[in-house]
C-alpha cells in the first residue's frame, strides 16, 4: 500500500552570489591580506602578497587579522570588512585548513566577492574538497581557491615561503581575466 | 544578497513536499531516505501527514512560521519541519514546545551554529531541559540521565540531530567536518534534577524566570569525575578541576569557552552542606583548574585569550577559562558518587530560552 511521507529538509534561505568583476591586470591594484590566525597562514599570505606586488606592480596595502575578538572560527569584524572593501582592490585570505576555519574563511570570501572585491581563499589539499562544497553551499560554487600542500601548521618557514612563491602564477590567474 | 547574522525568524516558508512511499514498511522508508541522503542511519517513524498534524496540535502558531535559519545549508526551520523531524525521531507530541524552542535556540548568533556544524572538532549541542515540562513530557533527570532507556530524552536529542542533518545540512563530509564525530551526535538531551538540587533552577541563575526552559551548550561528550571518598567540597571539586585542566580540549586555547559542570545530587549535597553557593563552585573551579601559563604557550601556537592572559608569566598558574562565569553548574543524574564535565567547542556561547506555551 502506498503511503505519503514528508520530506524532512524544507526550503533554504540565501540567493546565489556572483564573483566580483576581475581586473585584466593587477598593476596598480591594492592587495589586502586577511589572516585568520591559523598557524602559518599569515606567513604564507604575507609572502604571497609581497610576491604578487613585486611581480605585477601592485602594492600590498593592508595586512590584517580578523579584528578584536575575532579569529579563525568567527567572521571578520565589520570594521575589518569595511576597511578591506574600501582600501583594497583584491584580497588574499585563509587559511581554510580545518572545519570551522574553512567555513568562516569561505564566508568572509563570499562577503568580499559580494562587495565587489575579488578574493582568493587559501586552502590545503586536505580541505580543498570541503572548501569547494562550503563555497557552493554559500551560493558561490566558482570561488577563487588556491590549494597548497597539507598541512600548513608545523611546516618549516622556508617550506611555507617556497609554497607561496610557487603559487604566484596561479593566484594571478585566479584574480584576473 | 547579504548574509545576515540574525536568526532569520519571523517570515513564512513554503510547505515541505510529500513523497510517495511504495510500501509502509520501516525498511522502505529507510531506503527512500537513505537514497536521498537523509536520516541518521537508524530506523525512522514515517512522517505521514496524520502523524505530523498530531505533533503540530501541540504547538500554537503558523506551521510555516520560520523559527530560525540554520547554517550551513541555511535551511528554514519551520514548526512543520520541527514536527516532521520529531515524528521521524519517535517523539511524543508532548515534547513539541521543547523542540520548537530548541530550533529557536540553535539559530541564536551567540551559539555560532555555522562553526559548530562545520568544525573538525566532535562537538554536539547538549540540550538541557528545565522546569515543569520535565515531568509533564516524561524527561528523565535522574539515574541514567544521558541514557539509554527514556523515550523523551532519547527522541528529543535525536530530533535535534535530525534537524541539524536535514534542515541545517550538517551531513558528515559536507556540512559537518567532524573528524571522528562522537556518540552524542546521535542524541544529547538531559534534564536538570531540580528536586535533588540544593540551588535555584539553573535558568533563574541566568535571568530566565519561566515555568519551563531549555539550555543548549555545544560541547564534547561528558568527562566523568568519580569521587566516593570526600565529605567536603574541596577534594570533590579538585577532582573536577583535574578533569577540566587538560590540553586536548578547546577550552585550553579558547578563553571564552564554557564548561558545564554537571554535579550528581550527592556531590552537590556535600558541597551545599558546607554553605557553598553555585557561584562559589564556579569561583573555586576557576581558581583550581589551572596550569602554568608557559605550558599553554608551548602547547598552543594559536590562542584566543583575553588580553590580560598574555601578561601572566610562564611559571604562574593560568585558569583554563577566561572568566568564572564561563563555569556553569547544575545538578543532574541519580544516586551515586559521580559527576561530569562537558567542555565546550570553544567559539560558542550557551543559550537559555523559556519554553513557549
Amino acid at each position: 500500500m502506498t503511503t505519503r511521507v514528508y520530506a524532512p529538509d524544507g526550503e533554504v534561505g540565501p540567493a546565489p552570489v556572483s564573483l566580483a568583476p576581475s581586473p585584466h591586470v593587477l598593476t596598480g591594484t591594492r592587495i589586502g591580506v586577511l589572516d585568520n590566525g591559523k598557524p602559518n597562514a599569515g606567513l604564507l599570505l604575507h609572502r604571497l602578497g609581497d610576491q604578487l606586488a613585486a611581480r605585477t606592480g601592485a602594492s600590498l596595502a593592508i595586512v590584517t587579522a580578523k579584528g578584536p575578538g575575532a579569529n579563525a572560527a568567527t567572521p571578520c569584524t565589520d570594521a575589518v570588512m569595511a576597511r578591506l572593501t574600501e582600501e583594497c582592490d583584491v584580497v588574499l585570505t585563509g587559511s581554510a585548513d580545518c572545519g570551522s576555519c574553512t567555513s568562516w574563511s569561505v564566508h568572509d570570501t563570499v562577503q568580499l566577492e559580494h562587495r565587489r572585491v575579488p578574493t582568493v581563499v587559501a586552502t590545503t589539499t586536505g580541505f580543498c574538497d570541503l572548501t569547494r562544497r562550503v563555497a557552493a553551499g554559500f551560493g558561490l560554487p566558482d570561488a577563487r581557491i588556491a590549494v597548497f600542500p597539507h598541512p600548513l601548521g608545523g611546516t618549516p618557514d622556508a617550506t611555507i615561503l617556497a609554497w607561496a612563491d610557487a603559487a604566484v602564477d596561479d593566484v594571478i590567474a585566479l584574480l584576473t581575466h | 544578497m547579504s548574509i545576515e547574522f540574525g536568526t532569520g525568524a519571523g517570515t513564512r516558508s513554503a510547505e515541505p513536499g510529500l513523497l510517495e512511499l511504495p510500501q509502509s514498511s520501516p525498511e522502505a522508508l529507510l531506503e527512500l531516505y537513505e537514497s536521498r541522503g537523509w536520516g541518521d542511519g537508524l530506523p525512522l517513524v514515517p512522517p505521514t501527514p496524520d502523524r505530523v498534524d498530531a505533533m503540530l496540535a501541540h504547538t500554537d502558531g503558523d506551521p510555516e512560521e520560520i523559527l530560525g535559519v540554520l547554517p550551513p545549508r541555511f535551511g528554514q526551520a519551520t514548526r512543520r519541519l520541527v514536527a516532521i523531524n520529531a515524528v521521524l525521531a519517535g517523539c511524543t507530541p508532548a515534547v513539541m514546545p521543547v523542540l520548537v524552542t530548541a530550533a529557536r535556540a540553535l539559530a541564536q548568533p551567540a551559539l555560532n551554529l555555522r562553526g559548530v556544524n562545520a568544525t573538525t572538532h566532535p562537538v554536539a549541542p547538549l540540550l538541557v531541559v528545565h522546569g515543569k515540562v520535565v515531568e509533564r513530557a516524561g524527561f528523565n533527570a535522574g539515574i541514567g540521565v544521558f541514557g539509554p532507556g527514556t523515550r523523551a530524552n532519547a527522541t528529543v536529542g535525536r530530533a535535534v540531530r535530525l534537524l541539524l542533518l536535514h534542515v541545517a545540512g550538517a551531513r558528515p563530509g559536507d556540512g559537518d567536518a567532524a573528524q571522528h564525530g562522537q556518540p552524542s551526535k546521535f542524541s544529547y538531551c538531559i534534564a536538570e534534577n531540580l528536586a535533588a538540587s540544593p540551588w535555584e533552577a539553573y535558568p533563574r541563575s541566568r535571568g530566565v524566570d519561566a515555568p519551563s526552559a531549555i539550555t543548549i551548550h555545544c560541547g564534547e561528550n561528558p568527562h566523568n569525575v568519580h569521587d566516593m571518598e570526600s565529605g567536603t567540597p574541596g577534594p570533590i571539586l579538585d577532582k573536577c578541576a583535574t578533569v577540566m585542566a587538560t590540553f586536548g580540549q578547546n577550552n585550553a586555547p579558547i578563553a571564552m569557552g564554557e564548561y558545564f559542570v554537571l554535579l550528581g545530587p550527592e556531590h552537590a549535597a556535600t558541597i551545599a552542606a558546607a554553605g557553598w553557593s553555585r557561584d562559589d563552585v564556579a569561583l573555586y573551579l576557576y581558581q583550581r583548574a589551572r596550569r602554568p601559563a608557559g605550558e599553554f604557550r608551548r602547547a598552543f601556537e594559536s590562542r584566543a585569550w583575553m588580553p590580560w592572559m598574555e601578561s601572566v608569566p610562564d611559571d604562574d598558574p593560568l585558569p583554563m577559562t577566561g572568566h568564572p562565569d564561563n563555569i556553569r553548574v547544575l545538578v543532574t543524574g541519580g544516586a551515586g558518587k559521580h559527576s561530569c564535565i562537558v567542555p565546550s567547542w570553544g567559539m560558542t556561547s550557551s543559550v537559555t530560552l523559556p519554553v513557549e506555551g
